[in-house]
């Protein structure tokens, strides 16, 4: 009798260890969607960067420099965007990502400042459009990462826990899902102004 | 067979597999038991004459006894387990296949057609809008999986959006739509889970065959033992194995035959909803040409839930879950000569076909579908979908606003516009504030939606609500619970709860929290309305209440509603009995009553709604909730009457 209890029991731990790998995939499976839905935001941006420099190139002439600097930083984030693709787990391509969007949110803000001098290109139609589609898709962004990191944490803390953590990395899953740490871009924290009268 | 019958068939159904389960189970005992004593024979020498001679002698009780329970015990487990993952619905079947799930936001314009294509007739029947997943695959094939209509998912290959064209993607998506409507879906998630315990003995067997490969390496390098027991070890895996397969083979021989009879159902229900035979021929043409194939290694585990044959089998014509492809074109065409066009040559063409036909030919293929449409109401009464209501459909999605839609496509616009449906003016600094407090990335979006106007849009409440569910999904489980704070501040501000709130309320947060696993499928208790009398009669009430603020007029509507559903038994009840909580108790017990008496009690609800002659928008929210809850595809001609 013995025996069967003994093949009853390794049947329940089998199938224990099948629903503890569905579990980690099903996990996995939200952060790759969740990384799609930022994807999609930030490529949005990044296409929007360049208009939004050729506009203020005409009023901004003697700040070359700072303008350049924006390119420099969007191509930057762009290429370790791309660099990112796939390989959600490798520590190294995520830091990179975040440092270079680090950056372009650093020469973003410094054009902004440099913006408040004129006051044309601030009433400009066209500029204006454009700063309204940007500051929409960085809050967009911002949204999509906090659900990111909500699925990274989701997905590290079930890795982490008992039992999961003697058998995950038998599946495969042997890193933790590193959070996308980028800050927020300025133009975001100037939360809108709403009057309450 | 209506809706309600489909149901209760299924239902049926699920009698039936038990049935045949119980049956393979016994099948497995015994031949396991045959197996083991063989074995025991062989192994101790015990001369065959000997044994058949007197073979009781050899079976002892306790042997008997324990393999059974060892059989029964493997079997259950693994069904069992089954079941409960597959209770998270059909997106652990989607996921399983490798599916990946579809947004708005970040679709290409053939996945735009197919969102389309799904939103539009989920829309027409009045369910919620499935999840919809695509599978990297380049074969045509679909599959609809779930077990209510609110956890459904559409799953749909890569190949089947760039290989075919709107008509014929709606043909194998008007096919999806009747797996779920007929209530085949249910079943072969259960058919599944059946199997995958008859399949794990099979498993079992492999896993020790392989350990053992393992150990009798490692065994060989260090000390030789004797080698009796492993030997006994290895032709016992490799015994399971065999009685695993064999159990496996018949259980697909089953789920074949279950699968096919419901394919031919599926087509033809297909023809009736898009009134147009051309789409899924179309698209069964396209499979012979192309292929059906899944890759996935789970593909075979979900065979009989495709459109097509997705995995080749030995015995085709045994264990084929589809009926050959010239079968199924040949019922839904019935003069189509038997040649596939060469679609590799054709794709240079492609436009000139699509331009009007015109005369003759226009003539003919009218003629052609209304014969068709004829043939496919006959065989199946079943009508969810008709191409009118979707045509109305897209007509109505058109008329949004393009900046309407294209916020519905993001997380967050959509919630901001949803927001927008339930503000009141009277209330702004709280509830800006409270939008503020638990999401400050929804500020500006909600102040944009706000600034800009739409006009009419909470006429259209449901309509934003259907299309805004893909977008919503994406949203992490700490992202809705802000959301559900905000949508429950907004409505409860005023200190009352209206029926459009509520109602809203409820088919935002029913589908989103069975998608997060924050909610299960509720069972279904109740046989007969006798036991959900009361609740029957407050929900009566209250809606005629709504229409007629006059006491008796109301009553009057009240017993008219009665009257219309043969529920005589029922009593009003007056206004000032009912509160918000006694309505959500009601709607509650409501919501356990099974197909045959919900039919009834829904009826009641239609007809108690269209008392005064109007549709009112609280109204439509409501009848959209109703039906939610009660996993009813909302009847199209309700919404068609309204002007």
């Amino acid at each position: 009798m013995g025996g069967y209890v003994f093949l009853g029991l390794l049947v329940l731990l089998g199938l224990y260890a099948i629903a503890i790998y569905n579990g980690l995939v099903a996990k996995k499976n939200q952060i790759d969607n969740g990384f799609a839905q930022i994807e999609v935001q930030l490529k949005r941006r990044y296409d929007l960067i360049p208009n939004l420099i050729e506009v203020a190139k005409k009023y901004m002439a003697h700040e070359r420099d700072t303008l350049e600097a924006v390119i420099a930083a969007r191509n930057a984030a762009s290429g370790a965007l791309k660099k990112m693709e796939g390989q959600l787990d490798d520590p190294t391509a995520v830091t990179q990502f975040n440092e270079a969007e680090q950056g372009l949110v650093g020469a973003m803000g410094k054009m902004s400042f440099v913006m408040e001098a004129y006051p044309d290109l601030k009433a400009n139609e066209n500029m204006m459009q454009l700063t309204e589609e940007l500051t929409t898709t960085e809050n967009r962004i911002a949204f999509a990462r906090q659900a990111y990191n909500d699925f990274v944490l989701a997905f590290n803390t079930y890795r982490q826990s008992f039992p999961q953590n003697q058998i995950a990395s038998m599946f495969g899953f042997t890193k933790d899902a590193k959070m996308l740490e980028f800050e927020d871009s300025k133009a975001i924290q100037a939360v809108p102004k709403v009057s309450f009268d | 067979m209506n809706f309600f019958q489909e149901q209760e068939r299924a239902r049926h159904h699920t009698m039936w597999l038990v049935a045949i389960f119980t049956l393979a189970v016994l099948v497995l005992i015994v031949i396991t038991i045959l197996f083991l004593t063989g074995l025991y024979v062989y192994l101790d020498d015990i001369p065959v004459a000997t044994f058949l001679a007197s073979p009781l002698e050899y079976l002892e009780p306790k042997f008997l006894y324990g393999t059974s329970v060892a059989v029964i015990m493997v079997v259950a487990g693994g069904s069992l387990y089954k079941y409960s993952s597959l209770s998270s619905g059909g997106k652990s079947v989607a996921i399983a296949l490798g599916g990946r799930q579809l947004n708005r936001n970040r679709a290409n314009r053939d996945e735009q057609k197919l969102l389309n294509v799904v939103e539009e007739m989920a829309i027409a029947s009045g369910i919620s809008t499935p999840t919809i997943f695509i599978l990297e695959e380049p074969g045509i094939n679909a599959f609809a999986a779930g077990l209510t209509l609110d956890d459904a998912v559409i799953g749909v290959t890569k190949g089947t959006v760039e290989k075919l064209d709107r008509e014929e993607l709606q043909g194998v998506i008007a096919h999806e739509f009747s797996h779920i409507f007929n209530g085949d879906m249910r079943l072969n998630l259960q058919l599944t889970a059946t199997l995958h315990g008859i399949l794990l003995i099979g498993l079992i067997g492999r896993f020790i065959l392989r350990s053992m490969s393992r150990s009798s390496y490692h065994s060989r390098t260090t000390r030789s033992k004797k080698d009796g027991g492993g030997l006994y070890v290895l032709v016992l895996g490799g015994g399971l194995m065999a009685i695993g397969y064999a159990g496996t083979f018949f259980g697909s021989i089953i789920k074949a035959n279950v699968s096919r009879k419901r394919e031919y159902l599926a087509d033809a229900t297909a023809v009736q909803y898009t009134r147009y035979p051309r789409g899924i021929s179309g698209a069964l043409k396209k499979i012979a040409y192309y292929h059906s194939h899944l890759d996935s290694p789970a593909a075979e585990t979900y065979s009989h839930l495709y459109f097509a044959e997705g995995v080749s089998s030995l015995f085709s014509s045994l264990m084929a879950t589809h009926p050959p492809l010239k079968e199924r074109i040949k019922r839904i065409e019935p003069r189509w000569n038997g040649r596939f066009p060469d679609y590799g040559k054709l794709q240079g063409t492609r436009e000139q076909k699509q331009e009007p036909k015109v005369g003759h030919e226009k003539e003919q293929e009218r003629k052609e579908r209304f014969t068709q449409g004829a043939i496919a109401a006959a065989m199946m009464r079943v009508g969810q979908v008709k191409e009118e209501e979707v045509e109305k459909v897209q007509e109505e999605i058109a008329a949004l606003d393009a900046r309407v839609m294209e916020r519905l496509g993001d997380p967050l616009g959509a919630q901001a516009v949803i927001l927008s449906l339930l503000y009141d003016e009277a209330y702004k600094e709280p509830l800006y504030r409270v939008v503020q407090e638990e999401n400050p990335y929804l500020l500006l979006e909600f102040v944009n939606v706000m600034q800009a106007e739409y006009k009419a849009l909470r006429k259209q409440s449901t309509l934003v609500v259907s299309l805004s569910m893909n977008a919503l999904k994406n949203l992490s489980v700490e992202q809705y619970q802000h959301f559900k704070k905000i949508v429950e501040t907004f409505v409860t501000i005023d200190g009352e709860v209206t029926l459009f709130e509520w109602s809203l309320q409820y088919i935002i947060q029913r589908p989103l929290e069975m998608h997060l696993g924050l909610r299960k499928v509720p069972k279904r208790i109740s046989t007969h309305i006798g036991a959900v009398k009361e609740e029957v009669e407050i929900l009566y009430s209250m809606l005629v209440q709504a229409q007629y603020s006059d006491e008796t007029e109301a009553q009057k509507a009240f017993d008219a509603t009665k009257k219309a559903i043969h529920a005589g038994a029922l009593k009003y009840v007056p206004r000032e009995q009912i509160d918000h909580e006694t309505f959500i108790r009601s709607v509650m017990a409501v919501e356990s009553a099974k197909p045959a008496i919900a039919e009834r009690i829904f009826e009641g609800v239609l007809h108690s709604i269209k008392i005064d002659g109007k549709v009112s928008e609280s109204e439509d929210a409501f009848v959209h909730a109703i039906a939610q809850l009660m996993q009813v595809p909302l009847p199209r001609e309700f919404k068609l009457q309204e002007v």
